[in-house]
């Protein structure tokens, strides 16, 4: 690859104004910005488009990021494709503390304010 | 036991397989198993698309169907696939969620080579694989 090729960042989030926001944040980063409404439309994109990193939504409705974060891992094709969650989720919950270090180790954490 | 699994997955390696689920974890799935086998995995998410795929794959070896597709069923699509003469020896294994009494030879019937419930058990699958890749 060229250093002058951009990457895709692929974005999930089941909320239309959320993805707006981060389309608007990372817009200057000059990169290939590709969203997805939900995990499964993720899952589409990735089966067919090289992506660099994944941007995730941890709570969203019918497959969460959590759920999406072990498919896509469980692929050899993504074993090293960076993930990023977003999380507004209660870490007190620790239901939510024990998914999130299962797949922890191998992705990244952003919190989400507000 | 390395060289044997190996030798096993001679069959396998470098092979064109089409995936074709309308549920997208599913593909996923089973193509984590295939391409750490080696294989070559084509998806497709409806049963038009599996055939749109096949008319412009010459090389594909082998398809996995599965029944339960919205718009056009897996029954359906292995029809039109095994009437065209070009794809008369490609085998097709049907992949079948709450099997009944009479599916297995309903899928035969349609044109499967190869009946499977799921969920799938993976050493099934392979072997199965292994077994129609092999002639």
């Amino acid at each position: 690859m060229s250093a002058n090729e951009k990457v895709n960042i692929l974005m999930v989030d089941d909320q239309p104004a959320k993805l707006l926001s981060y389309d608007a944040i990372l817009a200057e980063l000059g990169e290939n910005l590709i969203k997805a409404a939900s995990g499964r439309e993720a899952l589409e994109i990735l089966l067919k488009t090289d992506v660099a990193v994944v941007l995730m939504d941890v709570s969203m409705p019918e497959m969460d990021g959590f759920e999406m974060a072990e498919i896509i891992r469980q692929h050899p094709r993504f074993q090293k494709t960076a993930i990023i969650f977003i999380s507004g989720v209660h870490l007190t919950d620790l239901d939510n503390w024990s998914r999130l270090s299962t797949v922890l180790h191998q992705c990244g954490l952003l919190m989400k304010l507000g | 036991m390395l060289e044997r699994l190996h030798r096993s997955d001679e069959a396998l390696v470098g092979r064109k397989v089409l995936v074709v689920d309308d549920d997208v974890r599913n593909i996923f799935a089973l193509s984590s198993v295939l391409e750490r086998r080696g294989m070559i995995v084509l998806t497709a998410g409806t049963g038009r698309e599996a055939i749109a795929t096949l008319e412009t794959t010459p090389d594909v070896a082998i398809v996995l169907m599965d029944i339960m597709m919205p718009e056009m069923d897996g029954y359906e699509t292995m029809q039109v696939i095994s009437q065209n003469v070009s794809f008369r020896r490609l085998p097709i294994i049907a992949l079948i969620a709450k099997a009944m009494k009479g599916d297995r030879e309903k899928c035969l019937e349609a044109g499967a080579s190869e009946y499977l419930a799921k969920p799938v058990n993976t050493e099934q699958l392979l072997s199965a694989l292994r077994m129609w890749l092999h002639r």
